[in-house]
Formats: C-alpha cells, structure tokens, sequence
C-alpha cells in the first residue's frame, strides 16, 4: 500500500503548489511594481506634460481673450464703429468661452473687466442684473488688494456711477471698501482715504478713516490721527462738507480713551460741530463748559451768544435764552437787541410784517399745522463782501414733501440783498463784520407753517502796515470777531511784477524793502488747514 | 392668321410699356385692427415707419443749400439708411422745382426708402403767417394743392404732413402771428384757443381737399407736443393720423395713451432724438445718444399694432440723419464752419448735461445719427455715429430686445 508515498506526493504537490503558489505571488507583485514603476518613470513626466499643456493652453487662452477684449476696446474708443459692431458678438462669445475657463485668482480682473465692458452695453434689464450679479461675484472672489485691482475697482465704480439703480453703485463701493479694509495697510487705507475726501464722497472718507485708525497702535501717533481728522471733519462754518457725526465720535474717543483735556479752541470746535449737527442740548453742554472754564476767552462773547440763541430761536425758552444774553449784553448790541425783544422793550407794534409774524410764531401766538422749517447759509462763516447763499426748506407734516408755495416772510440782517416775500432762498453778502441773525416765518393759508432763524459769522481783516524811517515795514492781519487763534494759519506773498519776493507764513511779520515802487502782498488764511479767504492788497512802498 | 397674332401680341406688350413704365402710386393706407389699433398698410403690406429727417446741409452753408441736385450724394445716404433697416426719410417742404423733388423721391425709392413729404403752410412766410386772413388761406392752400397734384403719382411717397410745430406760436412766444379774430380776446388762455381753432380749421380744409385729388396717400397734422391738441381734435376731424414731436428723454412715457384719449387717430413720431453732443463736460457722447434713440425705439415698438397697449403708433422719424453746422447761429454765415458746441435751448429729460450754466443743454447742431468728418484732400464725409450701428442691430431683430426688457 502506497498511500504515504501519495500523501508525501501530494503534499510535496501541495508544498510544490504552495511554493509555485508563493512564488507566483511574488513574481506578480514583481511585476506590478515593475509596472508602477514604469508608470512612474514615464506617465508621471507624460501628466507632467499634459499639465504644462493644460496651463500653457490656459495662458494661451488668457492671451486671446486679452487679445480681443483689447480689440473691442480699441475699436470703441477710437469710435471705429464699423469694426466693432462688425465683430462684437462673435469676440463677445469667444471672450466668453475663453474667461469661462479661467480659474486662476491673478486673472480674476480680466473676467471682472470684460462683464464691465459689457455692463456698459445697452441691455436689457434682465440681461444686465445676469452680468451685474456675475460681475459682482467675480470681484467678490478678488482678495488681494493690489494698486492694480483697487485702480480697476475704482474706474468701475466711476464708470457705473451713470446708472440710475443707486443699489449697483452701492454694492460696488461696499465691495471696494471691504477690500480696501481687508488690505490691512495703513499707508494705502490713507491714500485711498484721502481720494475719496478729494472727490468730496465724506461717507466713504469716514469708513476708510475708521479703519484706519484701528489699525495704528502707536497711542501718540493714534491721538494726532484723531485731532487731524477731527480738523478735516468738524463743521466749522467755512466749509461746504463735513461729518459732524464723526467728528464728535473722535471728540469722544479722545475723552474717553486717552482722558484728552480739550483747550479752548477745541472745545469750542465741539460746540460748534454739534451745533451744525443740530444737536443742540449737546452743543449747550459744551458751550456751559466753556464758559466755566474760559472766562477771558475772546470767545467768550460769541459762545455765550450763540447759547442765547439756541434757548431763543431752536428751543423757545426764553428763560434761559435771557442768562445767557445777560452775561454778554453790556458789550454786545446783539444780545442787548435780543434781551429788548424777549422783555418786549421793543413795541410789536414797531416790527414790520415779517417780524411779526416770526415773533408770533415763536412766541406761539400763532401757530398752524407743525410744518418743519429749516433756514441754512451757506457758507455760516464768511468775511465782509463775500457771497452768501440763504436757502430754506419746508415740509408739510402731513404729506413730508416739501412746501414751497408759502408766502416767504424774510427779517432781521438779510445783509445787501432786496427782496421780496416770495423767495425760499436768495444771495447776500454784508458790508460791516458781527453777528448776524436773520429769520424766516413761511405763511401758508392755514397760518404759519413754520419759523427758523440762522446766526452768521461775518469777519473783518484788518491787514495793517507800519513802516520805519528804514523801509522796515511790519505787517499784521487782525481778524474781528476774533477766531480760534491756534486753529488759524497765514500766508502772506509778496509780489513785484509779478514776480514772488518773498512768503512768510506768520500772522505778524516784518520786512525791509532796497527798492521803492509797487507791490502786491497776497494774505491767505487758513482755518484747520483748510483756505478760508484770500485778499490781495496794493503796497506802495516810498 | 399666325401674323396677325404676332402683331396683335407685340402690340400689346408695346402698349404695356408705354403705359405701365410711368409711376405708378403704390397706395398708402390705414387701417385699425381688431384689438383697436391702427396699421400703415402699403402696397397691402404692413409697413412700420423707421425714418430720419432728411436736410443734408454740408458745413459751411445753411437751409438755402440746394440739395436736390445732388442724386449721386441722396444715393450713397440712401443706400446707407436702407443698409441699417430705414425705410423712410422726412422731408420738411419741396424744393421750388418740384420736378428736382420728383428726382430725389425716385432716387431713395430706387433704394427701397420711401419719402414723407411735408409743407410748412406758411408758417415761415415773411413776415409772419396771417392763418386768420382769408387770402392768405386760400394761397396756402392752392400751394400744397399744386404740391400735391404734381406728386402724388410718386411710387415713393408715403404720405403728406401738414406743418411741424406750428402750433407752439399761438402763445404769441414762437414766430406770432397777428389775428383780429383772437387779439380782441383779453383772456390769454382763450386767445390760445382761437388761434389754434383758426390754425386747426385751416389744416382741416386743406386735408379735405388734398383728399379730393389724392386718395392714395394719408394726411397727417404735424403738432409739437401734445399741446392744443385737444382743440385739434374739433377742428382737425378729417385728418388721418397725427405726425407729433417729441423730445421726451429716453422715453416717451405715457404719450400714446395721452394721444389715444385727446384726439383718438393713429401716431407718428414726427420727430424725436438726441443730441449727440455733452453740454456740460463739453464732449462728444455718442454713448447717450444711441442709448436715448435705442429706448425711444423701444417704446414706439412696444406701442404698434402688433405688440399694443396701446397699439396706435405707426412708427417713428429721427431728427435727424446728419448734423447741420448752422443751426446755432443761423444768421452768421461765419460760424456754419463750425461746430458751435454751445447750447441753444434747454431740456431737463436729457439729464446727462441739464447742469451745463444756464441749462442750455440741448446742442441744435449735433442731433445727428451721421457726423461730418473731413478726410485727407479736406473734403467733408458723413460718417455714421454709434447710434446708426445700435439701430442696425435693432431693426434687424428687435425682438432680442424686447424680450431683454
């Protein structure tokens, strides 16, 4: 019997399988690592390829998209219509094609940049929110903020600034500012700030500014931020535009985090500012710490007036109206002529018509349906001659539009003008300096739909010159009433034949002259940085 | 036998010749439709107005410039309007000769254009037109009889327009004209009144008798605006449609309803368009120009027979086909030269420059779809501005951009 032998057969076959088993194993798992390798060594250079292809094709497809987006552009700017309209639709759709492949964040702009030249097209309302929402979007995915992007964003908003939806704009700006914000760079958060108070837009100057200043952490460089903002943004009665709001923000920010004790020159801005804000139980917060804290002010006068005013002619009260006019009465006929009117010293009988009629207004004599009067001069703060626009405006409570039917009953200093009673606004100057408070009572068929007054600054410049024996002549600008004297700059220039001799930036200088004859002197003044008046003065020197 | 049938039939095709090689009128009608709209129908075919003002004055001369000797000048311009779908040009008057005239009308019709003929009706008359003097009323009327008679056989004409904006000089403010009838009235508003019955009565008369020599064209009472149109609708009864202008802005807003429910006659925009100069930052802006003309368009398409609402717009003509250089100072032949860029009225529709100084925005010398260009040797071309193209597109599928809007 051979069964061992079969066993040992067939285990040795079963050894032998098992061995020709493990070696077929291995020598397929050989092969497949051979086959990796292979892979490895001659597909990994072919993807290579085959991704230098896909990019190189992608650049390629970048270049001609910029090639005929160019084109188009070129032939709309030369105006060659014949051109353009010629291949606009068949460049359009390839640019189309092209910019769809487009993935990379560096060429975002030239998406963006071609939906805005199509922007401009005459679509349709549906076609145009289509590529306003995919403009949007692909400059929404633009991160950096590089000057090439900003540039471009701006240009885009300036160019879209003719369409009559507002929102469009307002989404672009919003888009831009966040990714001004987002740059984290002081120094272009300025310049791009500082474009935007050049072409007059305040609001986006404001935000801009903001983030600026959260990003300095230097406390001294911090605080002279705040008070060179403070300057550009308060109103201060010369200039056209400012942020009353964020002015007095940066008031609060100096008193609350760096404990910043305003002088009288600033605390005086604060007033003011708030003042134009119409935020006068604010104002007369200030104006009251003013006078506590700077009795021998030479302002003391025009704040202890202008507080007068606000409880006379802004909150009717009288009482308090009078305090204040009695600390000032004896040396300013202002105050004194307003005490008379609150005591009814002056006889009604002696105002005119429109005198009247204000005064029984604000007396609430008479009164009709609470209309809202608004009178504004433009500019509150002038010198003697210049042109000052008086404009008023008035709504009817119970529609909110405005109301210019009125009879427009004019009184106090209206300055040069001649009027008539039915005008809501005019131009005026003034011929001597003080204060000047001039009222609008508007009468309606009902009765009197409302009342404003407004207080005007009117400087003189007195530009005087004393001369010695030598030809040392010394020469002075006063201005009267008096300004906040810190806040006040003065460049004088000196001209002869038109040539510039010399310019001197002091309110008081002196100077000798070798050469007799005629001469021009220039006195620009400045207040908180800004040019407020210039006056040219004939010298003759002997 | 076979003989005589040959002569009989070159007979015959003689005769057709000589007879049917004269122009023949293609009929002009309208006709209101089922939804109470009105369409132009001509030749039996339905035909949308798409037209310009057509007064080719070159620079350097003004409205004497005899342009009707010029065919080979009316062929190029021809061929240009027809190239971007314009079917029609406007012609404010004939020239005195009027077999020039009959020239110049075959010369577009050649090209597929036809030709809206108009007639002052004395409104330029020297010194002033006296519509209330029964003399002067009879020459007016025999005059555009005459122009009537002597064109009417045209295969190229489109249809008569009486006047233009006559009727802003009732007020006694544009080119007054003195009337015993309406100066012994005292109120203004009633001397408006009887000026406009006069003037009314008067287009009136001549569109009946226009009517018993030609009925194959239909008369049209040219009105600026929509004012004292109410007054017209009295007098003017007999009238077949209305040829108004207006300079309304980008868009005509709610005129054709206004038209529809005053005086209920179809509508052609006799005159529309916009300048193509930017008063106040001093610059070309062919840009606003196409865009104005392009929504002007859009609503008088939205307005046809075909579309409604309200479905009584026939159409529309640009004012105007190419600039005129004199129009700014008509009386100093030095400045036809050149391009006065200087505002000579002023609209508040035309927003992009209403804040020039003084407001007056409107530039009379650029409302052309062409501009004169000078090329090498000096010579003065015309050469289509933005809007030619923009319109191209248009009328070539203006179903694109109605279905956009």
């Amino acid at each position: 019997m051979n069964k061992p032998v079969k066993s040992k057969v067939k285990s040795q076959k079963s050894k032998a399988v098992k061995h020709k088993n493990n070696s077929g194993f291995f020598f397929k798992a050989l092969s497949l690592g051979f086959l990796l390798l292979l892979g490895t060594v001659f597909f990994a250079p072919l993807r290579a390829q085959e991704l230098d292809k896909l990019e190189a094709s992608s650049e390629k497809n970048i270049e001609r998209a910029e090639e005929l987006f160019s084109k188009l552009k070129k032939w709309q700017d030369e105006k060659d219509w014949e051109n353009f309209f010629t291949f606009r639709d068949s460049y359009e759709e390839e640019v189309e094609r092209l910019a769809a492949q487009i993935k990379e964040p560096q060429h975002l702009r030239l998406k963006a940049e071609y939906l805005l030249f199509r922007l401009k097209e005459f679509l349709g309302k549906k076609s145009k929110k289509d590529i306003f929402e995919s403009f949007l979007s692909q400059v929404s995915a633009i991160k950096s903020a590089t000057p090439k992007t900003l540039s471009f964003l701006k240009t885009a908003i300036s160019e879209l600034s003719a369409e009559p939806k507002r929102d469009i704009k307002r989404k672009l700006s919003s888009l831009y500012i966040k990714i001004l914000k987002s740059s984290g760079s002081e120094y272009f958060l300025k310049s791009e700030a500082e474009s935007f108070y050049l072409n007059e837009d305040l609001d986006n100057f404001v935000v801009l500014s903001k983030a600026c200043l959260s990003l300095i952490e230097d406390k001294n460089q911090l605080k002279r931020n705040i008070l060179n903002l403070i300057g550009r943004t308060s109103c201060d009665g010369f200039n056209q535009q400012c942020a009353p709001y964020f002015a007095e923000e940066l008031f609060d920010k100096l008193d609350k985090d760096f404990d910043f004790s305003l002088n009288e020159d600033l605390l005086y801005i604060r007033g003011y500012n708030l003042e134009r804000a119409f935020e006068y139980e604010r104002a007369l917060k200030i104006y009251e710490e003013f006078l506590k804290a700077y009795p021998g002010s030479l302002l003391f006068d025009e704040v202890a007036l202008r507080s007068g005013f606000i409880y006379m002619y802004k909150l009717k009260d009288f009482d308090k109206a009078k305090i204040y006019f009695n600390k000032v009465a004896k040396r300013n006929t202002h105050a004194a002529e307003q005490l008379e009117i609150i005591n009814k010293d002056q006889a009604l009988s002696e105002f005119d018509y429109s005198q009247r009629a204000f005064w029984d207004f604000l007396s609430q004599e008479e009164t009709c349906a609470d209309g809202v009067l608004q009178v504004e001069a433009r500019p509150f703060k002038a010198f003697i001659g210049e042109k000052i626009e008086i404009k008023s405006t008035s709504f009817l409570p119970e529609t909110g539009c405005l109301a210019p039917e009125g009879l427009f009953l004019w009184s106090g200093d209206l300055g040069e003008v001649k009027i008539t009673t039915n005008v809501p606004a005019f131009f005026t100057s003034f011929k001597k300096e003080g204060f000047k408070v001039l009222s609008l009572a508007e009468r309606i068929p009902k009765g009197i739909l409302g009342a404003d007054a407004a207080l005007i600054n009117i400087y003189g410049l007195d530009i005087s010159f004393k001369d010695d024996k030598d030809k040392n002549i010394t020469f002075e600008a006063v201005i009267e009433p008096s300004l906040p004297e810190a806040l006040l700059g003065f460049s004088w220039r000196i001209e002869k034949d038109n040539m510039m001799i010399a310019e001197v930036q002091e309110r008081q200088f002196s100077r000798s002259f070798e050469r007799s004859g005629d001469y021009a002197l220039d006195l620009s003044i400045f207040f908180l940085g800004r040019e407020i008046y210039t006056q040219r003065v004939p010298l003759v020197v002997k | 036998m076979r003989k005589l049938l040959f002569l009989a039939a070159f007979a015959f095709c003689i005769l057709h010749f000589a007879f049917c090689n004269d122009a023949r009128a293609v009929k002009v009608e309208i006709k209101s439709t089922p939804e109470k709209g009105y369409k132009l129908i001509v030749d039996g075919q339905p035909f949308l107005v798409k037209g310009v003002v057509y007064h080719p004055v070159p620079p350097g001369s003004d409205y004497n410039y005899d342009f009707w000797q010029d065919l080979d000048a009316i062929d190029k311009d021809a061929k240009l309007l027809k190239e971007a779908g314009f079917n029609v040009v406007r012609l404010y008057v004939p020239s005195p000769d009027l077999e020039k005239t009959k020239k110049v009308i075959r010369q577009f019709y050649k090209n597929g254009i036809y030709t809206v003929m108009g007639h002052w009706v004395g409104f330029w008359n020297y010194p002033c037109p006296f519509y209330g003097d029964e003399k002067f009323r009879e020459e007016v009327k025999k005059e555009v009889l005459e122009m009537v008679e002597a064109l009417k056989d045209e295969e190229g004409l489109l249809m008569w327009i009486l006047g233009n904006e006559n009727n802003y000089s009732f007020s006694g403010k544009v080119n007054p004209w003195p009337c015993p009838q309406a100066d012994a009235i005292e109120d203004p508003s009633q001397k408006i009144c009887k000026k406009a019955e006069i003037y009314y009565s008067l287009m009136n008369d001549i569109s009946k008798g226009i009517k018993e020599i030609d009925q194959g064209h239909p008369v049209a009472l040219g009105n600026g605006e929509l004012i004292t149109l109410d007054i017209a609708a009295k007098y003017a009864k007999d009238v077949d449609l209305l040829a108004l202008i207006f300079y309304r802005g980008k868009r005509f807003g709610n005129i054709f309803n206004s038209v529809k429910s005053i005086f209920d006659k179809p509508v052609l925009i006799a005159e529309m368009g916009c300048d193509a100069y930017d008063a106040y930052r001093n610059k070309e802006d062919q840009d606003i120009q196409a865009e104005f003309l392009l929504f002007q368009w859009l609503d008088i398409y939205k307005n046809t027979f075909e579309r409604i609402p309200e479905g009584n717009c026939l159409g529309g003509i640009i004012f105007e086909w190419n600039d005129e250089w004199w129009k700014y100072n008509p009386s100093d032949s030095c400045r036809w030269v050149y391009h006065d860029t200087l505002g000579g009225w002023s609209n508040g529709s035309y927003y992009f420059d209403i804040k020039v100084s003084r407001n007056l925005n409107m530039n009379e010398e650029w409302f052309g779809i062409t501009a004169f260009s000078k090329d090498e040797e000096g010579t003065f071309l015309k050469k289509p501005r933005k809007a030619y193209y923009v319109l191209r597109d248009f009328f070539a599928s203006p179903q694109k951009f109605l279905e956009d809007e």
